[in-house]
């Protein structure tokens, strides 16, 4: 069913619009909950708030894109449980890892002068992004977003892990200076 | 900056770029994602108690046919004749409920169940059909000891079963728009009454509602999807789910597949000295269920429920079903046909919440299919040929089998009812806080020359 379709059923109150949005993006949901949680009933608890929160949300918000909407949601959700409960080089979990990845981007520390808005932080995190290649983009954003296993990268572009690793590197290692460039570190 | 200040950033990008990795990721790992048919999403939906708009429906499903044969309860006079399905119709203008007990009075239908209608060879099953393809909640549980998974099921491993139908699901979704087809509301109609009258409701009093849109609604959602998508939704796109009765007691609804639910609208007390619901004992509920099978004896009667099991830990809620004269009889009622009493646990004022009837049309049987026995389940599990939910790990071995069953997979995403044997199955990994997690591997009880693509299982409902 079109996206368009299940959002109109959220705003008729359409409870519907819950199953609809399981069928189509259920799979999709685990699998980014489950690659920060590692833990299937943390990973559901997460895609049932989703969809709460869905179904609270809307209206008044009405994303045109919903597979992204829900999956933020669920992302946020997944890396909320995952703090609250302290987790810490869990086995497995990717979202652990990819962590130790992004410290190398910044300093570490948070001082009064490093504490920026958010959105001012994503601006220039989009900006940096935008410059690179498709493929470097979509690999930032898998392992980094999506937090995708390095195997899973590969296979979904058809690389070796070693290659995945490298562009993941460089991008890294870019980002970076493009951070102390914009004077966020 | 610390680390998840960025990873916060992150989840603040653009849509566009979060799209763009989307569309990479959704090609190369779900060549199965596809608009998908309707689908009961007990989880999802357990999140929210949600009531949809009513309005009162006019002529539309206006109907003066009493006859249409509507089955109520499967009678196997043995295991190798057909089954011969009783219904609650015949001649007489007034529907009467028939049973298992008294073949002489019974009219007899001719359904796809006689011998002459029934298929020469045994159409071959596929398991993973396009509506199983989609997210896939874990199927596990946590518990203190194996014997909390044990349930009314009246199967055992010593049944004698050699053949087991297979029935189509009534209900498919077709088209781009997922527009259901079966759908009788003629049929929802006649059940719907039929279920007032076995509350003792005088039904030429009642007015038949459905959960449809109203013509002012229908046109805005029409006017949105046009501009959205350029496209106008059929006018089957707005026809309704459910119809249902509202009195001073009750609200009794029906779904497409003849489901009948009974809200309690006024607080129901059982008499003193009757405990039911989640802090009860099973002996406690027993008492009180079958306290409810003499109250409400007119549904019973209606469900074909003449001897009932009381199977108190299932379904959320404790169910009753015949307990059928042959083995296969009574795996099929506790399958297909049986009533739902749930409690209303949080709330002091009432005792009960819903009954809710659970209902199977048996004209869709495409045939009896020759079933493997538990033990050859057993070894077909070993081999890993099985399907699950457990994804995140691995097998551990037939040694850690805790309790097999016999059950038919019966919701919304199956194509076809396929019995199958449920190992639970320990998961060490996965135990967590004192308690064993046990998840729930899938062996079709059909023989596998009947499956047409039963393979070592790869993992793919939650990869």
């Amino acid at each position: 069913m079109q996206d368009e379709l299940i959002v109109n059923m959220y705003w008729r109150r359409d409870e519907n619009a819950v199953t609809q949005s399981e069928i189509k993006y259920g799979k999709y949901l685990r699998k980014i909950a489950n690659n920060i949680l590692y833990d299937f009933r943390d990973a559901e608890e997460s895609v049932n708030e989703t969809y709460l929160k869905a179904w609270n949300s809307m209206p008044p918000s009405k994303p045109s894109v919903l597979s992204v909407y829900l999956g933020r949601l669920t992302r946020q959700f997944s890396i909320d449980i995952y703090r609250t409960k302290n987790r810490d080089k869990r086995g497995g979990a990717q979202y652990t890892a990819s962590l130790d990845e992004l410290s190398e981007c910044v300093s570490g520390e948070e001082s009064v002068e490093a504490q920026v808005e958010l959105s001012e932080l994503t601006g220039a995190l989009e900006k940096y992004l935008r410059s690179l290649s498709e493929e470097q983009r979509v690999i930032f954003v898998g392992r980094y977003y999506f937090c995708d296993s390095l195997r899973d990268i590969a296979r979904y572009y058809g690389f070796s892990e070693s290659k995945i690793k490298s562009i993941l590197y460089r991008v890294r290692t870019g980002l970076k200076l493009h951070l102390e460039k914009e004077g966020f570190i | 900056m610390k680390k998840e200040r960025l990873s916060d950033a992150i989840g603040q990008l653009d849509d566009e770029i979060i799209e763009e990795t989307a569309q990479v990721r959704d090609k190369a790992g779900s060549k199965r994602h596809r608009p998908l048919a309707w689908a009961s999403v007990a989880a999802a939906c357990a999140v929210l108690a949600l009531a949809v708009g009513l309005k009162v429906l006019p002529s539309m499903f206006e109907s003066d046919n009493d006859e249409l044969p509507y089955v109520t309860s499967v009678t196997v006079t043995s295991d190798e004749e057909e089954p011969e399905i009783t219904t609650a119709t015949d001649e007489n203008d007034e529907p009467e409920v028939t049973t298992s007990s008294d073949e002489e009075d019974e009219p007899k239908v001719t359904t796809v169940t006689d011998e002459e209608d029934e298929p020469d060879e045994l159409p071959v099953l596929p398991l993973i059909t396009p509506e199983l393809e989609v997210g896939m909640g874990f199927e596990g549980h946590d518990v203190d000891d194996i014997s909390e998974l044990y349930d009314g099921n009246p199967w055992t491993p010593e049944f004698e079963l050699d053949t087991l139908p297979v029935y189509n699901n009534p209900i498919v979704y077709e088209g781009e728009w997922h527009l259901p087809v079966g759908v009788d509301y003629e049929e929802m109609e006649n059940m719907l009454l039929r279920a007032a009258r076995a509350l003792g409701i005088d039904t030429d009093n009642v007015t038949v509602s459905d959960n449809g849109y109203s013509e002012e609604q229908i046109s805005k959602i029409k006017e949105t999807i046009e501009k959205v998508s350029g496209e106008i939704p059929p006018d089957e796109y707005f026809y309704p789910m459910g119809l249902y009765i509202e009195t001073e007691e009750y609200r009794i609804s029906v779904d497409q597949r003849l489901n009948i639910d009974i809200d309690f609208t006024k607080p129901f007390v059982l008499p003193d000295g009757y405990n039911f619901g989640r802090s009860a004992t099973d002996e406690e509920n027993t008492e009180a269920a079958l306290y409810l099978a003499e109250k409400y004896s007119g549904l019973f009667e209606l469900m074909g429920i003449e001897d009932p099991l009381v199977d108190t830990n299932g379904r959320n809620g404790i169910a009753c079903f015949d307990a059928g004269e042959t083995e296969i009889e009574s795996v099929l009622n506790y399958n297909f046909n049986y009533i739902v009493l749930y409690d209303k646990s949080s709330t002091p004022e009432s005792d009960l919440y819903i009954i809710r009837l659970r209902n199977f049309d048996y004209r869709g049987k495409l045939g009896d299919y020759p079933i493997i026995s538990s033990d050859e389940a057993l070894e077909l599990l070993g081999e890993g040929k099985y399907i699950t939910t457990v994804a995140m790990y691995d097998f551990p071995g037939t040694e850690y089998v805790g309790r097999v069953e016999l059950i038919y997979r019966v919701t919304d995403l199956e194509e076809y009812y396929i019995p199958y044997y449920r190992f639970y199955v320990e998961i060490p990994e996965g135990a967590k806080d004192g308690k064993k997690l046990y998840g729930a591997y899938y062996v079709p009880a059909v023989r596998q020359e009947y499956i047409s693509d039963m393979t070592v299982w790869d993992g793919h409902f939650n990869n």
